[in-house]
């Protein structure tokens, strides 16, 4: 395959106009340390399509961005000649209240959503890392969940509609405002969570909920992780529901908020949302239930309870923090705590996003160490679960795939990767296995 | 005759009974579901198929409509089948046909030679020829020797005409005293008769009353068993003043019940067999319909009994709620459900001695789940499936005692 | 391969009373639920494990024979129907729960587990399997998953790839793999997503791991009646507007309950032309306010009554009467032709009057039955001639407006029933060209030797109607 890299900056330029392609100031777009050679703003589908198709043609590699916030997730590329930002595919394009749909293009940033549907009382239970700068397209190709998929779902189950430029530049779509379709393959599902690498997002519509009447965070505190743990097993074996349970170690307690930062102590934040007498019963149950276990409870609400949850939301994904995701079936969650901390350095903390089997592991970079990663790997084959190595420095990702393990239909995998990308244009080698 | 039955049409093969049907749960095979034998019939109508290819699936068949209970659009697959095992005639080798038709023409629709035989079997049993037979007879047919049960010391007769009821008189009822249920279980007929006197009925024995004639229906002889319905219908009709036809054996209550069905094209007898049959009801129908005294008794017993609903009686006649509500008017009763209560045993007439090894499988089902339930006593009401599970307790260890619910009412003070 | 020496083959593999091949044992395999197709296989093999489901792909691709796999073959669409002949796969042996954690909320099945099995085995821990199409006593996971079947609950729980967290499959070629796994967000590209509702064309599924779900504390029913189908719908929307999504929001008109009542004897009212049935589940302080808000709002729209299901059994009796609706039908006429559409749900009034239209422009009589909830509509015209006859045409023209009306409101022709063999000419009416090439490249992937269920799905060029394959000009703009 050749590559005419050089033509580039031209080529794009009389595509979208000079005023949409940038060719200076490229060290701050470096992804694992590899500066791009121009960065472009498509305006819309047929321009994003169109700016694939001469990169394929030219042989570049495309590197799609929205908010930026999970930009580094991924191997490192085999190469990056271009970022694509599409912060210009910005338009809501029907929000139907009623249907409980909201249709917006790739670039709409999850702020702005949330404002829209907050004027019909519904709301976007997405809630990545630093979901104040996401985009909700960016939010699907990365599909980085976060506490609130206990009760919502994931992002892949809230998508049913897209439209994707594919990588040779054509548009093609699939689903739309209906929550039940057959009408063939389920390709949301093929493009949510593929890390950008068979298509851009350019549209999705998603379902959205209504707000519910109330909403609190409990926060029951005590000395140690696993009767924090105890507690949140006896929740989830009972009849309530809670809409995100996330456990805390003493080291995470400090960020988030003086209600546990006085002392630092683990602890678990229980969100609970619904109408007042179904909260009211969550509260009674599980502060009884707390005490019975000797840990005192507090409440959130409002903006304690706000900036709580969005500190947990963005633990590990902090300045120059790196961050690990663990997954495993559930059960496991309970106890992998004693396992983690045998392995990890004390500098580290933890969070468990309990009935979703979720474990965020946060720790100062150079503690992250190629033998510190093979004694989690070895944990995370025990559990039949796998590791994210979501934010490490470049020099950990060249050893080790960022991704662990290998999926065992790896195969088919890099069929579809061949099919729908053959030039290699999109995030190239960045994801699972070098795809 | 071509096997052209208008009534497959109404199945629209959403195949909701497949799940229902015992054989199909057994072999997974669709051949051996209800949907799958009404589309075998079908495509042999239209001539895509030999009827003798058909036949095996159709025999292997219960007929215990637990299908029809499940089936959304109403298909009346007993109808189909019956039509079907009509034009089919009875299954099995030549020799194995021969004896089926001999027995179902010449014995079944003649009280006194059935009598006979029953002298015969009763002879056999006693003396040390059943013994002898079970050590000389091959593996298969002795197994088949072995579901004989005793039979009665004398076969039921009544002893007048009409017994009166005991205490205030409330209706006036006939029995139908049923060929198996006469020689096997005479005892049983003795209890019904006494529960229903002790309840207000005078009980009319209509002398000269046959067999049902459902074995014939069911095994292709559709020709004699409606000989045997116009004598029923006869016999029974004379005495006009009559508030029910009561029978204890749930097949005969289910092939009465259709009697209408069976002669719709005999227009001698089409309406008189209908007037007929909307006077039959099982014993425990009418019961819990009219009420049921219990005697006080010094002490009630207490005992856990787990309940075998039989095919024809609930998914024939749709009778299951009252046996229940009747087994709950017996002080220290309590009531144990075992897991798939409307499943079939197995028994399903003389299905057990023709296609042993599938009866077989069901039975060893139904009695793990009877075990399950920690019951002393399964109550059946119906002569097939009390043999077949009295076989079932010796076979598979289950420690039960099987008991008819008449039986039961009679012994509890009813 | 010639015939004697393929079965010898398969005997081989699955044992001689699991390899059918004679006439009277093909003949039931020519069909599903779909009563215009029928196409007779060569042979039909039942495999117990995995490995033989393996072992008889590759002796059929060696005979150079399609495979298509079957469940219960209740479907509607025609997807196990052999139109190229070959081996059937049935899977109807491989019933057994291999694994429950409940802690985990995660089982593993094998794919011939009927669907009311594997919730009736959860019952004593408290637990279920959410999916719960109207088939459900008789279907099968495997089924459920090839057509990510829904069902009344799936409005507020979802459908079957939101319940399914994993699968071994067969491949085309006889490979066995696993995708996804009992832990969630699983890397790479979502192929567990792909195959759910993949309609057998991908793969063969020999285990799934679903995820299960708790028991809700409280569950109450409701049934509304009105006097006319436009106010059910009104309703429907109103208390999705209300910002209220409950387990279950279906409606039924009066043919369908007078079918229903007189098989099952369930009991529906009579006197309303349309019901809307709703389940509200919950915590027990739940319950009781959404049910007082539910009633408001059916009542602002017209309810002439309101009845609450007081027992376990009525509301499992009124259940039973929904799910079994379809079965019903048959009372109605010898023919069905259920049409599984969606709209969204702020335009069910309008779209139900289109199809009302449809029945009287074309003399086509219509029960109606469907998840007003989510918008899926199953308009089932019924006839009493047969797919041969001249008549047959109305039918196709009637479903072919309806179809056009959904598109038109940025509906889609199928919500859990699946294309199958059915709807593959309009498939053409939803997604264009670069649509169509993208699943293509997906299905040459994982089958690019189009061995496993061809001819499904993608448009052939022949209507399994019997009349041309549908006209481009008359199709509705996709949006």
């Amino acid at each position: 395959m050749s590559t005419d890299v050089a033509a580039l900056p031209s080529r794009l330029e009389s595509l979208l106009g000079s005023s949409r392609v940038t060719t200076t100031d490229l060290a701050r777009w470096a992804i694992d340390e590899m500066a791009p050679r121009v960065v472009v703003r498509p305006g819309d589908a047929h321009q994003v399509g169109a700016v694939l198709r001469v990169c394929g043609e030219l042989g570049a590699a495309v590197i799609p961005r929205g908010g930026g916030t999970a930009i580094e997730v991924g191997n490192v590329p085999r190469a990056a000649d271009v970022i694509l930002l599409t912060d210009r595919l910005s338009d809501i394009v029907d929000y139907d209240h009623s249907n409980l749909t909201v249709t917006v293009q790739g670039g709409v940033p999850l702020e702005a959503v949330g404002e829209t549907l907050a004027g019909q009382r519904q709301f976007l239970p997405l809630d990545p890392p630093h979901a104040e700068a996401a985009t909700v397209g960016g939010t699907a190709a990365v599909a980085l969940n976060g506490p609130r998929r206990l009760l919502y779902g994931s992002v892949r189950d809230l998508v049913i509609g897209v439209r994707v430029a594919r990588a040779d530049g054509v548009n093609i779509r699939w689903g739309g405002k209906t929550v039940k379709n057959v009408a063939g393959y389920d390709m949301c599902k093929l493009f949510v969570g593929s890390l950008g690498t068979l298509g851009l997002l350019t549209e999705l519509t998603l379902k959205v909920f209504p707000l519910p009447e109330a909403s609190r965070t409990l926060v029951c505190r005590n000395s140690d992780l696993a009767s924090i743990l105890i507690l949140s097993a006896r929740i989830l074996a009972s009849p309530l529901l809670p809409a995100a349970m996330t456990a805390v170690d003493a080291a995470v307690a400090s960020a988030l908020g003086p209600v546990l930062a006085d002392p630092p102590s683990p602890g678990l934040l229980v969100s609970l949302t619904g109408f007042d007498a179904a909260v009211a019963r969550h509260e009674g149950d599980i502060t009884r239930w707390a005490n019975e276990a000797g840990m005192d409870v507090h409440t959130l609400g409002g903006d304690a309870e706000a900036s709580a949850w969005r500190a947990v939301r963005n633990f590990g994904w902090d300045g120059e923090d790196a961050a690990i995701r663990l997954s495993t079936p559930h059960a496991a969650t309970l106890t992998l705590h004693v396992e983690l901390r045998a392995v990890l350095p004390s500098s580290s903390g933890i969070v468990v996003h309990v009935g979703s089997g979720t474990v965020w592991i946060r720790l100062p970079r150079h503690e992250l160490t190629p033998d510190l990663l093979a004694s989690l790997r070895r944990l995370t084959k025990r559990h039949e679960g796998h590791l994210l190595t979501a934010r490490a420095p470049r020099a950990v990702k060249t050893v080790a795939d960022v991704w662990f393990p290998s999926p065992p239909a790896l195969p088919l995998m890099q069929g579809l990767k061949h099919a729908f990308d053959p030039r290699d244009v999109l995030n190239p080698g960045r994801f699972v296995s070098g795809l | 005759m071509t096997l052209v039955i208008p009534e497959v049409e109404t199945c629209i093969h959403c195949g909701l009974c497949l799940n229902q049907c015992p054989t199909y749960r057994v072999t997974h095979l669709e051949a051996e579901s209800p949907r799958g034998r009404i589309y075998l019939v079908k495509a042999a109508g239209e001539g895509r198929l030999e009827l003798p290819s058909v036949a095996d699936h159709l025999y292997l068949c219960l007929m215990c409509r637990a299908c029809e209970t499940a089936c959304p659009s109403g298909v009346q697959y007993g109808r189909i089948a019956e039509a079907a095992r009509e034009v089919l005639g009875p299954p099995g080798p030549p020799l194995q046909r021969w004896i089926t038709r001999f027995a179902l023409r010449s014995l079944m629709p003649h009280p006194r030679r059935l009598r006979i035989a029953a002298a015969l079997l009763r002879f056999y049993q006693r003396s040390g020829l059943a013994a002898l037979a079970l050590r000389i007879l091959p593996r298969s047919l002795r197994r088949r020797a072995a579901l004989l049960p005793p039979v009665s010391p004398a076969a039921y007769t009544s002893e007048a005409d009409v017994l009166p009821a005991m205490g205030e008189k409330r209706a006036r009822v006939a029995f139908l005293s049923g060929c198996v249920m006469s020689l096997f279980f005479a005892d049983v007929n003795h209890a019904t008769v006494r529960v229903l006197r002790r309840n207000g009925c005078d009980v009319v024995m209509p002398r000269g009353q046959a067999c049902c004639g459902a074995l014939n229906v069911h095994y292709g002889e559709a020709a004699s068993a409606r000989a045997m319905a116009r004598r029923n219908i006869d016999v029974f009709s004379a005495d006009p003043n009559i508030d029910a036809i009561i029978v204890n054996a749930s097949g005969c209550g289910a092939a009465m019940k259709e009697y209408g069905h069976l002669l719709k094209d005999d227009p001698a007898y089409r309406e008189r067999a209908e007037q007929f049959a909307a006077k039959v009801r099982d014993a425990s129908e009418f019961l819990a319909g009219h009420g049921v005294r219990t005697e006080p008794r010094p002490t009630a017993t207490a005992m856990t009994v787990t309940y075998q609903d039989p095919c024809h009686l609930a998914h024939g006649q749709r009778v299951r709620a009252e046996p229940r509500a009747l087994l709950a008017t017996v002080p220290g009763l309590t009531l144990k459900e075992m897991p798939g209560a409307d499943h079939c045993c197995g028994s399903a007439g003389i299905y057990n001695i023709l296609q042993p090894e599938m009866s077989e499988v069901l039975l060893r089902e139904k009695m793990e789940a009877i075990r399950t339930t920690g019951a002393q006593t399964v109550v059946a009401p119906n002569p097939g499936c009390m043999m077949q599970l009295r076989y079932g307790a010796q076979r598979f260890g289950v420690p039960v005692r099987v008991k008819h619910l008449m039986d039961l009412l009679d012994e509890t003070g009813a | 391969m010639e015939r004697s020496l393929l079965i010898r083959n398969l005997r081989r593999i699955v044992g001689e009373a699991y390899v059918l091949h004679r006439d009277d044992e093909l003949t039931v395999y020519e069909q599903d639920a779909l009563m215009v197709a029928r196409h007779k296989p060569d042979v039909v093999v039942l495999p117990d494990n995995t490995q033989q489901v393996a072992d008889v792909v590759k002796v059929a691709r060696e005979a150079g024979l399609p495979i298509v796999a079957r469940g219960a073959g209740t479907g509607l669409a025609g997807g196990a129907i052999p139109e190229q002949g070959g081996v059937v796969i049935a899977l109807t042996r491989m019933t057994r729960i291999l694994d429950v954690d409940p802690v985990s909320l995660i089982a593993v099945v094998e794919p011939g587990l009927v669907n009311a099995e594997l919730t009736a085995s959860l019952a004593s821990r408290g637990l279920f399997y959410a999916p719960d199409p109207g088939s459900q006593v008789a279907s099968t996971i495997g089924g459920n998953v090839a057509n990510n079947s829904g069902g009344p609950h799936c409005l507020a729980y979802g459908v079957t790839s939101n319940h399914v967290l994993g699968m071994e499959i067969v491949l085309s070629d006889g490979t066995i793999t696993w995708v996804g796994g009992r832990a969630v967000d699983g890397p790479g590209y979502d192929l567990t997503g792909l195959l759910v509702g993949s309609e057998g064309t991908l793969g063969i599924v020999t285990k799934v791991i679903v995820r299960l779900m708790k028991r809700r504390e409280a569950v109450r029913t409701l049934l509304a009646l009105y006097d006319t189908m436009d106010a059910a719908c009104e309703a429907t929307s109103a208390v999705i507007a209300a910002g209220i999504v409950p387990e279950a929001m279906e409606i039924l008109d009066r043919l369908v309950m007078r079918a229903v009542n007189q098989t099952l004897h369930v009991g529906f009212p009579e006197d309303a032309e349309a019901a809307l049935l709703i389940d509200v589940e919950g915590l027990r302080e739940s319950v009781p306010v959404l049910i007082a808000r539910i009633e408001e709002i059916c009542r602002a729209d017209g309810a002439r009554r309101i009845q609450t299901a007081s027992s376990t059994e009525e509301r499992l009796n009124l259940w039973k009467g929904r799910k079994h609706a379809y079965g019903a039908m048959g009372r109605l006429g010898r023919r069905t032709m259920m049409l599984d559409v969606c709209a969204p749900r702020s335009r069910l009034p309008e779209i139900m009057r289109r199809v009302l239209e449809a029945g009287r422009r074309w003399n086509i009589g219509v029960s109606n039955f469907f998840h007003a909830g989510d918008g899926n509509l199953h308009p089932t015209p019924f006839f009493d001639f047969d797919e041969t006859s001249p008549e047959y045409a109305r039918v196709i023209g009637l479903c072919e407006d309806i179809m056009r009306a959904c598109i038109e409101m940025g509906g889609t022709i199928t919500g859990e029933h699946g294309i199958g063999l059915e709807k593959r000419e309009y498939l053409s009416w939803m997604l264009n060209e670069d649509d169509i090439d993208s699943m293509k490249r997906v299905k040459a992937v994982f089958d690019p030797v189009e061995a496993l269920n061809p001819d499904k799905i993608f448009p052939a060029g022949r209507s399994v109607h019997g009349s041309p394959a549908a006209d481009p000009v008359g199709a509705p703009r996709a949006q």
